[in-house]
């Protein structure tokens, strides 16, 4: 490798260390490189007789070394959010120094894993492989060194089951056939791609304990553009959005079918009304006339009695002036026509012809929705297989979860048991990735925080426990995620949790929290395990139509459910008159019981996610059905938390009531910026606001805090310190040169207690200084005793 | 290629002839682009949609319309949102929200919105009752909003960039923006 391709950085080696690497590039040079693993689980050292013993104990100590080095960069790494060029090239350059001093002195089986791990990393930086699963490998390849240099030092001689085992593991996790096909320069980025399972995803399974549509470690893998990909996705998604328009196009073309056989119906009554009214008698033409102001009137029959007439009318003339002025008498008693007979007789044939092209086009619309329906059903499974290509199983994220927890400070002073179940389970590669940081801020969030009260450490001879078991729900995953040990909500926690709810808003999904039987928390994790269709219920609520997510009902019934909501309620829809169905459908849900006014059918939509500035509490997007028509997509659990939040306001501000009325129409007035990064401390402080009366404007930064400040200034600004952009004391310095901003009273709310931070606050020019958590009360008060300071 | 193209004919007809089709379709289009970008921006004046309410008229520049549709037969209600917000209809193949304009400007709501044209600007649906003909306005002619009829003053300023024949001038992007701000907030006061 050229030296060259690795640019100076803040973790540059040692010159004795880039001296190394030339000599190895030039080698490499020279030779070419056999990187087949090794193949016998134990080799003695080549030329170990030859190798001095101070060079192996040299070899050794500055391979613990780099190990060391590689493992302090890879903990720096999963700890950052962000990748870390310069950390990557630190790890590249020790792997590659590791890869050349192992392979000179006869240590091939850490050469090779030293190898893996310098190949790895621009695969992950260019994406064939995800952060998630390269880091996992990386911190697989490293502790596979470790090992493998303690079995050095131990035995004198190097094995290579531990090169064997990572072979393995990387073929489960489907990267040791990317080596393979990347070929030097490749930049093209690309995604790893499991092989199409045969297997048709098993739905509503309650207890997952098997890996579904698990990847078998030898099937062979292919590189993808992440950009073909998505197009891929991008186009299996419209079809999919086709599925209803032809349905309802089918529909259509059955209701024209309908149509054309009542008017078929009506032709024939007609016809036999015509028989029956001119009977089969002979008549001469003179009759003409009355024919004419007999036709019917409908359009179709006149025309199609015209073009009759046209066709028989110049035979029956000539056959009229051959007879005129004689009898009409047939000596061989042939049945004469008149043009009536004729034409009625023209008119049956017609009919009868509409009605065999009318046959002919219900056989062939049979057909066609036959082959409709095939071709839906195989458009489905291309979509579903499309999906299953993006899957990979949860248990690339736990070894960073169980890291995480034997690396706190609780889990370093005592045993900490980490389980899981149901780490086979598959889920959408992205959405895996964007749920990697958040839990992992939550896991090392809520252990910092933990603690067991004295008198139970004494008492207790278990260890303390933390769990993950994951299940497949329809096209849901459900995770609980759970502590045995209590846990003190700071501020990290809390602002852990708000990133985690974040996410499962961004992914459509749900959080909740509650204490558990061990007496701990858990948190109860829901949300798709692929991007993808969603299958629900169509139902009624007054005159709209919205959808509800199959995974949420748990059941349906039609008895009286207490408590039971009403959709429209919750919705806030305007209410209806009671239609004529006594008994309504009731959806029983875990976190209750709601009654919709008709439940319509079931139907597969592609949901797509809502504009930030019409995000709804329980809405979790939008679908556009087959006419166009947006409906939306529930989210019955949140709904209803919602709704309970709004009634507990409801029934605090009743008990005010009174007392706080005459408040209400001066505070409508005011209005307050609330500052503050954590969505959960906006949310909720814009809920007792706003149900104070007062108007409330939201900034999640300092930023744009300042902006709102300027653009309006508030009556109150109630600010948190630590922010994103610009903190609050910044702001509050910036406010300072602003005159305009003179008049606006600033309320600090933050989880610094100390006694500095609030003075400092106060001599930037804070009115009054709040520590979270703050009891709704205090607040309340303060805000109204620095308005009445105005 | 030219690295900055021009539009005489002459030399464009050659060009065309001899070098356009040697151009991949990544070069083909970064040509056009260029070309494109040359017509100056203030080459046509500024042409204006006479929309007509029960309240008044409004003139809005073509310029910040997306498209003017037929209104949608059916809306979807979106919980918590303000008074004058119809719902959400689909417009290429996302859901937009709906603005009875004459409800939010002048709080006279649209009798029949089924009967009325939906004009889509930045991804927000304006319903407006009917629409008059395409006008330019002379823009120096146009009178602040203070000068305007009594029944405009009680106008929000920043919405409206004057008055012209007794025309509101909407500055469209102010507009909007506040109508998404007032959608955005009106969860948190609803």
């Amino acid at each position: 490798m050229d030296e060259a391709s690795y640019p100076n950085d803040q973790n540059e080696l040692s010159a004795d260390d880039r001296a190394v690497l030339r000599a190895f590039d030039e080698m490499e040079d020279r030779e070419v490189e056999s990187s087949a693993p090794a193949t016998s689980m134990q080799e003695p050292l080549p030329q170990a007789d030859s190798s001095p013993g101070d060079m192996l104990l040299l070899f050794t100590s500055e391979a613990a070394e780099d190990i060391a080095t590689m493992r302090r960069v890879l903990h720096q790494l999963e700890q950052d959010d962000l990748l870390d060029a310069a950390s990557f090239l630190t790890l590249q350059r020790t792997a590659h120094k590791l890869k050349g001093t192992a392979g000179a002195i006869g240590c091939n089986a850490m050469s090779a894993i030293a190898r893996y791990i310098e190949m790895l990393i621009p695969l992950i930086k260019e994406g064939p492989i995800t952060p998630l699963i390269g880091l996992d490998a990386l911190v697989h390849a490293v502790v596979a060194l470790e090992v493998t240099l303690n079995g050095l030092i131990s035995n004198g001689q190097e094995s290579s089951t531990p090169l064997a085992e990572l072979e393995a593991e990387y073929r489960t996790l489907g990267i040791n056939s990317i080596f393979h096909h990347v070929s030097p320069g490749t930049n093209s980025p690309t995604r790893t791609v499991a092989p199409v399972s045969e297997e048709e995803e098993e739905t509503f399974v309650h207890k997952i304990s098997r890996p579904t549509q698990e990847v078998s470690p030898s099937a062979p893998l292919i590189r993808v553009g992440v950009r073909r990909f998505d197009q891929l996705i991008m186009h299996t998604e419209q079809l999919a959005e086709l599925r209803t328009p032809l349905e309802s196009a089918q529909a259509q073309v059955e209701l024209a079918l309908q149509e054309l056989h009542a008017a078929q119906a009506r032709l024939r009554h007609l016809e036999m009304s015509l028989i029956s009214a001119i009977p089969f008698s002979l008549k001469t033409s003179n009759n003409k006339g009355d024919m004419y102001e007999e036709r019917p009137t409908s359009t179709l029959v006149a025309r199609i009695l015209d073009e009759a007439e046209q066709r028989s009318l110049s035979k029956l003339r000539r056959h009229s002036l051959k007879s005129h002025g004689t009898l009409p008498w047939d000596e061989l008693e042939v049945d004469r026509f008149t043009e009536s007979n004729v034409l009625i007789h023209s008119f049956s044939e017609a009919i009868a012809d509409v009605a065999t092209a009318s046959s002919q086009l219900r056989i062939a619309f049979a057909q066609l929705n036959r082959i409709v329906q095939k071709y839906m059903t195989r458009a489905s499974t291309v979509q579903n297989d499309t999906l299953m290509l993006q899957l990979t199983p949860l248990n690339t994220l736990l070894p960073r979860l169980r890291r995480a927890v034997e690396m706190s400070t609780i889990g370093q002073k005592q045993q900490v048991q980490f389980e899981t179940e149901g780490e086979t389970i598959e889920i959408d590669q992205d959405i895996l990735e964007a749920l990697k940081h958040p839990l992992l801020q939550l896991v090392r969030n809520c252990i910092a925080d933990s603690f067991l009260p004295s008198q139970e450490v004494e008492q207790s001879q278990q260890p303390c426990r933390t769990w993950l078991n994951a299940r497949v729900v329809g096209n849901d995953v459900d995770i609980q995620l759970g502590f045995s040990m209590k846990v003190r909500w700071g501020s990290g926690s809390v602002d852990a949790l708000d990133a985690v709810r974040e996410t499962m808003r961004r992914l459509h999904g749900s959080i909740s929290a509650q204490r558990n039987a061990t007496g701990g928390v858990s948190f109860d994790l829901r949300f798709p395990r692929s991007r993808g269709a969603v299958q629900g219920l169509l139902v009624r609520a007054g005159s709209q139509r919205v959808i509800v997510p199959f995974s949420q009902v748990q059941r349906i019934d039609y008895a009286k459910q207490e408590p039971v909501y009403l959709l429209n309620e919750l919705l806030c829809f305007p209410a209806q008159q009671s239609s004529t169905q006594l008994v309504r459908p009731v959806l029983i849900l875990q976190a209750g019981a709601v009654q919709v006014d008709e439940i319509l059918e079931a139907v597969e939509l592609v949901m797509k996610p809502l504009p930030p500035h019409l995000y709804r509490p329980g809405i979790a997007g939008t679908t556009i059905d087959g006419m166009g028509n947006v409906l939306l997509m529930l989210d019955l659990p949140e709904l209803i938390r919602h709704q309970k939040v709004l009634q507990r306001a409801s029934t605090v501000g009743a008990l005010q009531g009174d007392r706080k009325l005459p408040q209400h129409s001066e505070q409508t007035q005011q209005t307050i910026l609330v500052a503050d990064d954590s969505v959960y401390v906006r949310q909720s402080l814009l809920q007792t606001l706003s149900y104070e009366g007062y108007r409330v404007m939201e900034a999640h930064d300092g930023t744009e805090a300042l902006e709102k400040l300027l653009g309006s200034p508030p009556s109150v600004l109630l600010l948190d310190i630590e922010m994103p952009n610009l903190n609050g004391y910044d702001l509050l310095s910036i406010m300072r040169v602003h005159p305009e901003l003179a008049r606006v009273k600033i309320v600090m709310l933050s989880s610094r207690s100390s006694e500095k931070h609030r003075r400092h606050a106060h001599e930037l020019g804070a009115h009054a200084y709040l520590i979270k958590p703050c009891p709704q009360e205090i607040l309340l008060e303060t805000l109204q005793s620095v308005l009445a300071s105005a | 290629m030219n690295e900055h193209p021009t539009i005489n004919a002459v030399s464009l007809a050659s060009l065309q002839a001899q070098s356009l089709e040697q151009l991949s379709d990544k070069e083909f289009w970064s040509y056009a682009r260029k070309l494109a970008r040359l017509v100056p921006a203030n080459a046509y004046p500024e042409e204006y949609l006479e929309c007509n309410f029960s309240a008044g008229r409004c003139l809005i520049p073509l310029a910040a319309l997306y498209e003017v549709a037929p209104p949608p037969h059916r809306f979807a209600l979106l919980p918590a949102t303000p008074g004058w917000m119809l719902g959400l209809v689909a417009w290429l193949g996302e859901a937009i929200a709906v603005v009875d304009l004459g409800a939010y400007l002048f709080e006279c709501t649209i009798e029949s919105p089924s009967e009325g044209i939906l004009l889509v600007a930045n991804s927000v649906g304006l319903l407006v009752p009917t629409i008059g003909l395409t006008t330019i306005a002379q823009i120096e002619q146009k009178m602040p909003l203070t000068d305007a009829p009594e029944r405009y003053t009680s106008l929000q300023a920043g919405l409206v960039k004057g008055v012209y024949a007794e025309a509101l001038l909407l500055d469209v992007p102010i507009l909007l923006a506040d109508v998404v701000e007032q959608i955005r907030t009106a969860v948190s006061h609803g």
